[in-house]
């Protein structure tokens, strides 16, 4: 057998911590300085690698390691035991929010109906049109919405209650403003609306501060007739 | 007059048995964590080789079997449960620091790099401790396990097989070939 299969071996049986055991070993060991110098090697090499590998992992336990283990447990415990409350907490806020939404948004829309949609003629008083806001004439669309100059497209409060189709436009605030006057006194005066809209002539508004019959000494006669 | 008071006496049992059951788990955790926390400790160390992240892991790893405790309380179950986890906590450790360490080296000025050591012998241990500590992070895991586990003081064989769920002669192979490799490393 080669001095390299000693070696091997040698290595092996040291390994099992059996190279003490082995005749054969020993024999060749006794006659081959060169391997008795490896096995020694083998040996110290063998010792150094095992005390270092204990050195390593038989450190002392810190003192601080099972206080600290106990300190975050309680500290967990602590949470645990708020858990309950905190999911209460949050499910409290959750319904005051579902709550109070609607009606904090219903409030905020009440605040701003102004601002928000300027004129709106229903059907039975139709029909305005507007050459800074052109709306389709279709007799469905009777909805006329007009919008602040913010550029906000804002969902159209009357969709599902008709089969109209939305209608929104962008106008000048002022523009608005007008427009709005304009829908309330068509609303308060249907038969004037009309006539704007059949004749595209803007007849006169009746002033409702004149009331001839109230005063039966009074004689009326048309406009172009008073002296 | 007598004051009368309406109780659930089902409830209340109910409640006292829950809490004498927490409080015998408590007692329980508090044995293994004694018994057990050196353990952990020596695990995280031979893996970190650094006191303080050492401590840092096995308080993780025992916290982590206090919230697992009630699947966990056959005692050897538990031991060999905390000893994977530890491992595998330092394992994942000792890999970031190893990235961070790299990443801090590729932007260290040549000069603040560590000074060679001045004695001869102060550094031919050293050497050899950087060399075996080299060799072991070498060491294929399920290898390097067996080697750290063997080599903690207390612990037979047999109880190392018991913490892994594996055989005696296996644990012994493992052992055998995770300490030629080692001579191999170190040869």
């Amino acid at each position: 057998m080669s001095c390299e299969a000693y070696r091997e071996g040698l290595s092996d049986a040291l390994l099992r911590g059996e190279a003490a055991r082995s005749e054969m070993l020993a024999t060749h060991l006794r006659v081959c300085p060169s391997c008795a110098e490896f096995y020694e090697a083998q040996k110290r090499l063998l010792d150094a690698m095992d005390s270092g590998v204990r050195a390593m992992v038989n450190e002392e336990m810190p003192a601080s390691l099972l206080p600290g283990v106990r300190a975050r447990m309680e500290q967990e415990e602590s949470q645990r035991a708020m858990l309950p409350w905190k999911i209460a907490a949050v499910a409290a806020a959750g319904v005051l929010a579902l709550v109070t939404y609607p009606l904090l948004r219903h409030m905020s829309r009440a605040k701003n109906v102004s601002p928000m949609s300027i004129a709106e003629i229903h059907p039975q008083h139709n029909v305005l049109q507007s050459a800074a806001a052109p709306v389709s004439t279709k007799p469905g669309t009777s909805v006329l919405q007009a919008r602040s100059a913010s550029h906000q497209h804002v969902r159209q409060k009357e969709r599902g209650k008709t089969d109209a189709p939305e209608m929104q436009v962008l106008i000048d605030p002022a523009e608005a403003r007008g427009l709005r006057k304009l829908a309330k006194a068509a609303v308060q005066n249907p038969e004037w609306a009309l006539a704007m809209a059949h004749n595209g002539e803007l007849p006169v508004l009746p002033d409702e501060s004149i009331h001839p019959h109230e005063a039966p000494d009074t004689e009326t006669m048309p406009f172009e007739k008073v002296p | 007059m007598r004051e009368l008071v309406l109780i659930q006496p089902g409830r209340a049992l109910e409640g006292a048995g829950r809490e004498l059951e927490r409080a015998r788990a408590d007692r329980e955790f508090e044995a293994r964590l004694a018994e057990c926390g050196p353990l952990a400790f020596r695990v995280a160390q031979g893996v970190l080789q650094n006191a303080a992240d050492a401590e840092d892991v096995a308080q993780e790893a025992l916290l982590r079997a206090y919230r697992n405790f009630a699947r966990l309380r056959e005692p050897v179950k538990f031991r060999g449960w905390l000893v994977r986890i530890t491992f595998r906590l330092a394992l994942d450790r000792w890999r970031s620091a190893r990235r961070r360490e790299k990443r801090e080296a590729e932007w260290l000025l040549p000069e603040r790099r560590t000074a060679a050591p001045t004695a001869e012998d102060v550094a031919a241990s050293r050497e050899f401790q950087a060399r075996l500590e080299r060799a072991l992070e070498e060491l294929p895991e399920k290898f390097r396990l067996v080697l750290l586990l063997a080599a903690i003081e207390g612990y037979t064989l047999e109880e190392v097989a018991g913490m892994l769920g594996i055989p005696v002669g296996t644990v012994k192979s493992r052992l055998f070939l995770a300490r030629k490799k080692l001579l191999e490393k170190l040869r």
